[in-house]
């Protein structure tokens, strides 16, 4: 469901081709435990979509990541609309050595994009990243884990391909106590329409979301 | 005279003013809405009843209790209170429909706000009454939900403070006053002002209450037109804050009777536009542009609650419970801008409509409020150049505009 890349500072998550036609997925996080250290949430916060693909770096480079993620973003159209990739949405998290120690190429953006955009090959990380996934009834479900020491500073990304709206996803991720954990579904891809064309969206019973939550504890437990 | 207020600040106001006073120095009989005033809010047109029952299968009623005068005796009166009861469709508990809540303060009581930031769905009627009688409301309206075997809905109160003019410790809204204002609840035009949950409501320290407006907006290029509607429960506000379409009318009218800013105000949206959950939240959230334009700042007493459904996306109880789902219709959110402005305008003028429509109201030991001076705010609209002229009677209305 989620092709994950490294790039040797950074942990990219997408949910489709980086130049996707234009195109968003649901998605929703709950914060906890004094967990701040997340940028582009601004965006989420209003529409509850995602276009761009997902980063985890160390905190410290937040905002070079963020500022990569922007590059990506401008390679698929400069105007930014949330629907190409923009904007990104970069969470930070500990690392050894600490971040401070990182050293980064002089090109290194250029590198970053080249393995983001599938140009090179990625760079393995060595962060403690563990990844597990099952099924819940007919769709899948899928946990990404990183950061820490400990729940408070772990961020924990959900992933399934049931189509849930974004107040569903909530409620997943509410099943978490990282301090930082996301949900995203990729059951609904809300492609641009015309105006006389609403779109028809696809929602899951309780029934269902209570399968797909309760798988979803069982992953993270 | 042909004069639009777009067209009188096109042409320039001080040429105009001396023929416009002329035109507006009838004496105004009884109350009226602020369009009939001669007040415009906003720019889009309005829907044909410009009230929130313009969404087809909305449906309003009041049941309004006013009993006794003089000194409070707690139990007795004088009563100064009642309930407002919003259909969102006749079917709502067995066919729920998508909404959203927003809260710009947050010190008041509006029950399913939980369900609805869990779920995403509305379940039951919308029942606005005072603070005392929101338990003996919601009981009421539980008793509407099925007991099939499937989760009930929750019922949803909404309150304000009526305890300036009403014993409101008496607590005399009672079951049957919910049913009367259920089954008593039609389409077609809304009474305003000192009705049904907002007769005991103080607003801006004018007798305020109950007001509607709406507004129609074509999105696409389509014939379909989509239709908001506001209702409010207006109990809010210093004089000295009122806005009415940006004049600080409140400024230039008498000063306070005592009654002071009571705090609260519930903004009921609903829209046939097809909308989900998380966009019915960004459509609530713009209630609180429209009730800023007012002159309100929320205060930090403030119980202000916004809520918006959308009537087009339908879902059963059955699907919504069990099965493997259900499918939803939604604007794209490029597409939604319209509604937004809407939604901001629509309550504004709802607000301006709950002050014009109420009348002047004495309560509890001999408490009075009064009703916003219709004659005057003319006046002062007049001479701020905010003034439109109806053309004809029933001119309230601007649909075709």
């Amino acid at each position: 469901m989620f092709r994950t890349v490294e790039t040797g500072y950074c942990l990219a998550i997408f949910l489709e081709q980086w130049d996707a036609p234009p195109g968003r997925y649901f998605l929703s996080y709950t914060a906890r435990h004094g967990f701040s250290a997340l940028i582009g949430n601004g965006v989420v916060d209003e529409y509850r979509t995602i276009s761009a693909p997902l980063l985890v770096c160390p905190t410290a480079l937040l905002g070079k990541i963020y500022d990569a993620g922007m590059l990506l973003a401008d390679r698929r159209d400069v105007d930014a609309p949330l629907d190409l990739g923009w904007p990104p949405l970069c969470m930070g998290i500990d690392v050894e050595p600490p971040s401070r120690q990182l050293r980064l190429a002089a090109n290194w953006q250029e590198q970053f994009l080249a393995v983001l955009t599938g140009q090179t090959p990625g760079v393995v990380n060595n962060w403690n990243i563990t990844t597990d996934s099952s099924r819940a009834g007919s769709y899948r479900i899928q946990v990404i884990r990183c950061g820490g020491p400990g729940p408070r500073k772990r961020v924990t990304i959900i992933g399934t391909d049931a189509p849930l709206l974004p107040g569903q996803l909530t409620r997943m991720a509410d099943r978490d106590d990282s301090g930082l954990t996301l949900a995203v579904a990729s059951g609904n891809r809300i492609a641009r329409s015309g105006a006389d064309h609403p779109q028809e969206i696809a929602v899951v019973s309780e029934e269902i979301l209570e399968q797909l939550t309760e798988g979803v504890a069982s992953l993270l437990a | 005279m042909d004069i639009t207020r777009r067209g009188f600040i096109q042409l320039g106001s001080l040429p105009l003013l001396a023929g416009c006073v002329e035109m507006n120095k009838k004496p105004v009989v009884g109350r009226v809405r602020a369009r009939q005033l001669g007040i415009r809010i906003g720019e889009m047109p309005t829907g044909p009843l410009n009230a929130i029952t313009d969404i087809a299968g909305v449906e309003v009623g009041h049941t309004t209790l006013i009993s006794g005068q003089g000194k409070l005796d707690i139990g007795t009166g004088p009563v100064r209170s009642g309930v407002t009861a919003i259909w969102p469709g006749r079917n709502i508990v067995n066919d729920y429909l998508p909404c959203g809540l927003d809260a710009p303060n947050g010190n008041g009581e509006m029950s399913a706000m939980l369900q609805i930031r869990q779920m995403g769905v509305l379940t039951s009627p919308l029942c606005l009454t005072n603070t005392s009688s929101v338990g003996m409301v919601y009981d009421a309206l539980l008793g509407l939900q099925p007991t099939d075997g499937l989760p009930p809905g929750v019922p949803l109160v909404g309150e304000t403070w009526d305890g300036y003019l009403n014993d409101i410790i008496g607590r005399h809204v009672k079951t049957e006053h919910v049913e009367a204002a259920l089954s008593s609840a039609r389409s077609g035009p809304v009474e305003e002002g000192a009705v049904g949950g907002g007769t005991g409501m103080v607003c801006y320290e004018f007798k305020g209450g109950i007001g509607t407006a709406s507004r129609q907006m074509q999105i696409g290029d389509a014939d379909k037109k989509y239709t908001l509607g506001a209702l409010v429960q207006a109990n809010h506000g210093w004089r000295s804050q009122l806005r009415i379409d940006g004049v600080p009318v409140g400024q230039a009218l008498p000063v306070s009777t005592g009654a002071g800013d009571l705090n609260s105000i519930l903004m009921i949206i609903a829209t046939d536009a097809p909308l989900l959950p998380h966009q019915l939240n960004r459509i609530a959230r713009r209630a609180t542009h429209g009730l800023a334009k007012t002159g309100s700042i929320s205060g930090n007493s403030s119980g202000d609650f916004a809520l918006a459904f959308s009537t087009a996306n339908p879902v059963s109880r059955e699907d919504f419970w069990r099965g493997e789902g259900y499918s939803m219709t939604s604007l794209e959110q490029f597409h939604i801008q319209p509604l937004l402005q809407a939604a901001s305008e629509a309550v504004e003028e709802s607000i301006i409509n709950a002050l014009c429509m109420a009348v002047d109201m004495d309560g509890v030991d001999d408490r009075h409020v009064p009703a916003l001076p219709l004659e005057k705010t003319r006046d002062i609209m007049q001479v701020h150049g905010r003034l439109f002229t109806p053309q004809q009677p029933g001119d309230e209305t601007d649909s075709d505009v």
